[in-house]
Parts: structure tokens; sequence; C-alpha cells
């Protein structure tokens, strides 16, 4: 008797569940078709460490257009991965994408964005962007624009300037060559306690930031360059690739590195703006010019007196040669996919979310460095508290980029994977070069790679 | 009278023909499900192994066939070789060694103890086995990682911390996935020991046989199936492990884990190359034939 009540009563619940489900699909399917009354919907997706900045632009883009409302789809992770999985049909696909830069050309290629130059011609503000931001968003096959920028940055060397005289080394540190950065390290190892001397990115937990804050920074500094656009091939430099993974050999087996198990935490740059860097547990760090952000007042570890003690410098090329110094950057877009159903209104959206206001706002709650040429005059914006925007202008003219080319998210995970080898003592320099030969050949095909 | 042996033939076979309809109907939607879920995808993988498939560029719009390059790639690539060579590391270790034989152990030295000592241990052991997959990972990783249980435990005795997922990254994987998968062997060997008749054990016994000649002519022999198909189980179900070891580890320290899923997943998901993460999966499941394969002829199993 139990038992057939038992059975009868979970025979109800398989039920009532799978009828809650159908429930549950139906709403959401009406939410999503395009509506035929006046009710509009706007389909945004982004990734969610800009959730306040999302959240306030579909408050403020709700309240001036009647009848639209935004629909936010937050990516936690992987947010390049689950887009471009989105972007393959209309069914899934968003309005507005937020695309990182070195992957637009890709995305571009596979047809996933439509092209905004009809849009952006007849918009009197378009003129206001960087010239060179713009070049970012720009496709090699078409020439055509398929993003507007909204954020871009430097990568410089935060040192702190209390360990730095703790350990008698000068303030204003102003390294002129690799050797003065290592020698530092090894300054700071031998005289203050248990401090991390140098962090740099080299894990493959850390993704692209392996790839264009360690690799790319210190390869660009030996004058070489990834990719020949003359002869539209990939390049392997010997020598080059030898003398940065030996830069990096020799942080990681003296010691003057972070632990592989700090370094391999995804979260690791909260831990080291929020922690690691607060309590002088680490003396330089190779990072973005946006790492000060984060002791803004109304974050979560305000620290007013930050500049104090973190100083931000240009990092040097290798032996200081021409032109002395390097630095890259990379930025942010927003795009409308090929599949959008709702063109004219993401543009309205994309339009408003840079306009001067809100990107003096996203670069106050970001420490990200603007993209518009009005706001980068600005007195408010130069002299930001926590702000280092002068040092980060200079660093600008210095500044290199990814290869923007089909090819180059494949390279840049492969170059992460290289670098985490060096870092953990699995490979040798001189195998990490045979290892980046074979692989770049594998990836991209013998005969799109040249030696040099 | 034989017109009526005709009839009755005709009957019985009509209702074997009705038994058939009715069998083929009852099975009808977990056929269907097969096809869509399985079989489907099994199919596709087929195909798609064999194309340069990718999330994005070019190749995202122009799916070509490029015949057995992803192969040809696959066995030139190093991670390849060392992802395969982990994978066997962790399916001796954790699957064939740690789960078959601890289980075995569990089950043989349950037997005849009184039952609430079998009933606490084996509910220890299947706390394990009921547990989420993902949630098992993020309960090793926080016994392991450096601030962690173990590290703090250790500390009361005077030793210093140790990142134990990086300096012993197999060994932490392979500990998880063995808490995780002995319940299943400890209740299959359990099941199997409990049907071998008291009667043969006896016998044995009066005719001078000590336990050891027992385990080995006795209990080994007269649970051979149960070995193979918890062989088969286990390694089917180790060379599939990927969320354990992805949260745990990631695959790394640099590639000191990167089992052939994790290898599969980074360059479908990461690298964005479908085509050849497609070609990965494929190996991963001729892998796993040709391993059952080896076990049968390995045990002869007569089933």
């Amino acid at each position: 008797m139990l038992k057939k009540f038992l059975m009868i009563s979970l025979l109800m619940l398989v039920i009532t569940g799978l009828i809650a489900c159908g429930d549950e699909s139906d709403n959401s399917e009406g939410d999503s078709a395009p509506s035929t009354g006046e009710e509009r919907v706007l389909k945004v997706s982004y990734p969610t460490w800009w959730e306040e900045w999302f959240f306030d632009l579909r408050d403020e883009f709700e309240a001036e257009n009647e009848g639209v409302t935004v629909e936010l789809i937050p990516l936690h992770d992987d947010v390049t991965t689950k887009q471009a999985m989105m972007m393959q049909s209309a069914d899934t696909s968003p309005d507005v994408a937020v695309e990182d830069t070195f992957i637009i050309n890709s995305d571009v290629n596979a047809g996933y964005l439509s092209p905004m130059d009809d849009i952006l011609n007849d918009w009197d503000e378009w003129d206001k962007f960087e010239e060179t931001t713009k070049q970012g968003v720009t496709a090699a096959a078409d020439g055509k624009i398929y993003g507007v920028p909204f954020s871009t940055d430097v990568q410089g060397l935060w040192y702190n300037k209390v360990l730095f005289e703790e350990a008698g080394l000068p303030v204003p540190f102003e390294p002129q060559s690799w050797e003065e950065l290592l020698n530092a390290a090894e300054v700071i190892k031998e005289n203050t306690g248990d401090v991390i001397p140098l962090f740099t990115y080299v894990t493959k937990a850390t993704g692209e930031a392996t790839s264009m804050r360690t690799f790319q920074v210190l390869y660009s500094g030996t004058g070489s360059s990834l990719y020949d656009f003359d002869e539209n091939k990939w390049v392997v430099d010997e020598t080059a690739l030898t003398d940065t993974f030996e830069f990096i050999d020799s942080v990681f087996q003296n010691d003057l590195g972070p632990s592989l198990s700090v370094a391999s935490n995804s979260q690791v740059a909260t831990l080291l703006s929020e922690d690691l860097m607060m309590n002088n547990k680490v003396s330089m760090v190779i990072d973005g010019n946006w790492v000060a952000a984060s002791w803004r007042e109304g974050r979560a570890t305000p620290w007013p007196e930050a500049l104090d003690t973190w100083g931000f410098t240009l990092i040097p090329t290798q032996f200081g040669q021409e032109p002395g110094f390097t630095s890259m950057s990379g930025g942010w877009a927003l795009s409308i996919p090929a599949h959008a159903s709702e063109k004219d209104l993401a543009a309205e959206f994309i339009k408003m979310a840079v306009n001067e206001q809100q990107q003096f706002d996203y670069v106050r709650r970001t420490g990200d460095m603007t993209v518009r040429t009005d706001v980068a005059v600005k007195e408010e914006y130069l002299d930001q508290p926590i702000s280092n925007y002068r040092e980060a202008a200079e660093m600008l003219s210095y500044t290199n980029f990814r290869p923007a080319v089909d090819d180059y998210p494949t390279v840049s995970t492969f170059i992460q994977e290289v670098v985490e080898s060096v870092a953990s003592g699995q490979s040798s320099p001189d195998q990490a070069v045979q290892e980046f030969e074979n692989g770049l050949k594998r990836i991209v095909g013998e005969e799109n790679v040249i030696n040099k | 009278m034989s017109t009526e042996n005709a009839l009755t033939n005709k009957r019985i076979k009509n209702n074997n023909n009705s038994m058939l309809r009715k069998t083929f109907f009852f099975l009808l939607p977990s056929l269907v499900i097969l096809l869509i879920f399985f079989i489907g995808p099994i199919l596709m993988t087929f195909l798609f192994a064999f194309t340069n498939m990718s999330l994005t560029g070019a190749a995202a719009q122009n799916i070509e066939f490029v015949g057995f390059r992803n192969f040809v790639n696959m066995f030139q690539d190093p991670s390849f070789k060392s992802s395969f060579i982990t994978t066997m590391v962790f399916l001796i270790l954790s699957g064939i060694i740690g789960q078959q034989i601890l289980g075995f152990l569990l089950a043989v030295l349950m037997q005849n103890k009184n039952k609430s000592f079998r009933k606490f241990v084996g509910g220890t052991v299947m706390a394990g086995w009921v547990t989420p997959e993902i949630i098992v990972a993020f309960t090793f990783v926080s016994f392991l990682h450096d601030g962690g249980t173990l590290n703090q435990f250790i500390g009361w005795f005077g030793f210093e911390p140790v990142s134990w997922l990086f300096t012993f990254p197999m060994v932490s994987v392979v500990v998880a996935n063995i808490w995780k998968g002995s319940a299943l062997s400890m209740l299959m060997f359990q099941s199997a020991l409990d049907n071998i008749p008291d009667s043969v054990n006896e016998a044995a016994k009066i005719d001078g046989a000590n336990r050891f000649q027992r385990m080995m002519r006795i209990t080994i022999p007269m649970i051979k199936n149960t070995i193979f198909t918890n062989l088969v189980i286990i390694t089917l179900g180790t060379l599939g492990v990927f969320t354990l070891i992805y949260t745990m580890t990631g695959g790394g320290p640099a590639k000191a884990t990167s089992t052939l899923p994790i290898f599969m997943y980074e360059q479908a998901f990461v690298n964005y190359q479908l085509g050849y993460g497609t070609a990965i999966s494929l190996v991963i499941l001729v892998i796993g034939i040709v391993i059952s394969l080896l076990y049968i002829k390995l045990l002869k199993t007569e089933d």
C-alpha cells in the first residue's frame, strides 16, 4: 500500500516537473519571438565583469525608448566561445555583441558580424574616435568596419615604492633593459621577506593575458614581430623567441616569479589588486594601466593612498634598443551580429553606450583608457584620483597590437601552452622554441610560416 | 486433429506476432531517444571528424572535407602523445588499480561482518558515489588547496603546507577519482561474492585449502564475469572523466593532468577547432572499444 502510494506521488512529481518545464520554455519563447505589436526586445550579450555598466545602459536605453525592453544575456566565462556559438543562428543570436578586438577579424571571416559603415558614416561623432582604435575594428578582408570601440589599455610595469626603498633600490624606478628588471628582482628577493619579486601571467588559466601581457610584451621588446604583413606569413624568429623564453625561464627557475599555484589561479588578477598588491606581498607586476581602478572609491577595496605605494612605469626593450620602450594594447568593441533581428535598435544602443558621457562613466568605473579624443583631453579624465592616464598616454606612443589575422586565436592559446611549460620548468627555452616552431607550422600550415 | 493443431500453431504464431508488435511498441520511446541522442551524434562525429569545422574564422563559414588531415595532425602533435600517456596513467592508477582493487578489497573485508558495521562502511563509501562529480571536484579543491583542510591538518604536526594540486597533480586527481568511484566496484563485487554458494568454500576448506588458495582458485574464477563487466564499466567511465580533472587542475600544471577529454575540449572550444576536437573524440571512442576487446580476449569470458 505504502509502496503504491509512493509510486503514485513520484509519478505526480515527475509529471508536474515536466509541465513546469514546458511552461517555462513556452514563456521564454514568447519573450524572444520578434513581437508584432509595439513591444520590441533588444538582446544584448555581455561579460559579467561589466555587469553594473550594462545594467545602467539598459535602464537608460529603456527610459529613452518607450516600448523597448533590453534583455541582457550574461556571459560568465569563455565569453568568445559562447558568443560565437550564439551568433551562429538567428534563433540564439544577440542583437548587440561585445567583441574582444583580437577576435573581430576571425568573426568577420566566419560571417558572424554585419558591417557598420553605413551607420557610422552618417554619425557625426564617429570622427571623435582615435584612429588607432578604428584600425582595430576594421576587417583585413574587405576594409569595412565591424564594431565601435569602447575601451583600450596599455601594459606597463607596476612597482612597489615601499619595497623598493626597503631593498635599497632607486625610486622612481626607470629600468632601461631586461637585465635591470631582473637585477631589481634579485635585489628584492635577497633584501625583503616573503615577497613575489616579479609577477607576470604565465599559465593557460590566465588565458589571453599570458599571451598578450607577458609573451607579446616581452617579444615586442626584442624588436621582432609575430606576423609579417608584407608577405602575409607567420614568423619564427629563433633569436627573439629564445631570448623571450629565457627571460621567463630565469624569472621562474630563480624563484623571482609567483608560485605556480598563484599563477594558475584564474582569478589571480583580483587576488593581485585586492590582496597581494595592497599588502606588499609583491614588488613588481607587468600588467595593464587599469589595475589601480580597483582601489577607487566605491569598489570592493578602496585605497586612496595606493599611488603613493605603487608606481607605474614604461617597460624597456630588451637592451634598451630603439625605441627604448614597448607596450601592448588590447581593446573591446560593440558589434552587431549578422543574425541580429533588431539591427536599427542595436545601432542606437551602441551609439548611446559610447557617447561622451557614457564613455567617461565607463573609464571612471573600469580604469581602462578612453577611445574618444574629446574625453582624452578632459581635465576630469586626466586628473581622476588613483589613475595614471598621463603616463598611459605616453605609453600609447610605444604600443603594439596583436596580429588581427584568422589564426591568431589558435596561435595565441598555443603560445599560452608553451609559456606555461617554460615557467613550470617542463621545457627549456631551446625546447620551447622548437615546440613553438612545430606547433605554429601544424596550426597555420608549413607554407604560411617563414624563418628569420 | 490436424486442423486443430494447425489452428493452435497459428494462434501461437499470431500471439508471437502480437507479442513482437507489443515489444516493439513499448521499446519505441527508448529507441527514438537512442536514435536522437546517441546514434545520431555518433554518426555526426564520424562526419565532422573529417572536416575543418571551426567556431570562428573563414572555416566556420565554409566547412570543407579535409580527409585524414585532422588525424595526421593529431599523431604529429606532441600534446596528443602526452595526453594519451596521461590518460593511460590515470586509467590504470585510478580505474583499474584504484577503483577495481579497492572496491574488491572492501567487498571481501566486509563479508560476514556484522550488519551495522557493513552499513556504516558501505554508507561512507557510497557518499562519494552519490555526490555529483562537480561537487566532488570542489570538495577536493578545498581539501587540497594551499590553505585547505589537508594543509591545516598537517600544520598541527609542524609540517609546512604543500601545494598539493601543483606538486602532486596526478596523485591528487587519481585519489579524487578513486574516492568517487570505488563504491560501484564494491557493490558489484558484494553481490557477486554473495552469490558464491557456501558449500563450495566449505568443501574446499575440508580438503585443506587455505584462505589464499580459496581466494585464487574459487572466489576469483567464480566472479570472473563480474570482474570483466566491472573492468569495462570502469574503463569507459574513467576514459571519459572531464569535470573532475578540469575543475581540480584544468589539465595543468603545464600538461601534467591533461587527459584526452581535456585535450579534446581545449582544441574544440578554446582553440575553436571543432573538426579537430571531434576527431579526437573519435579516437577516444576507438580506444574504449580496443581496450574492451582486449579485456574479452584476456579474460576469455563466455558471455
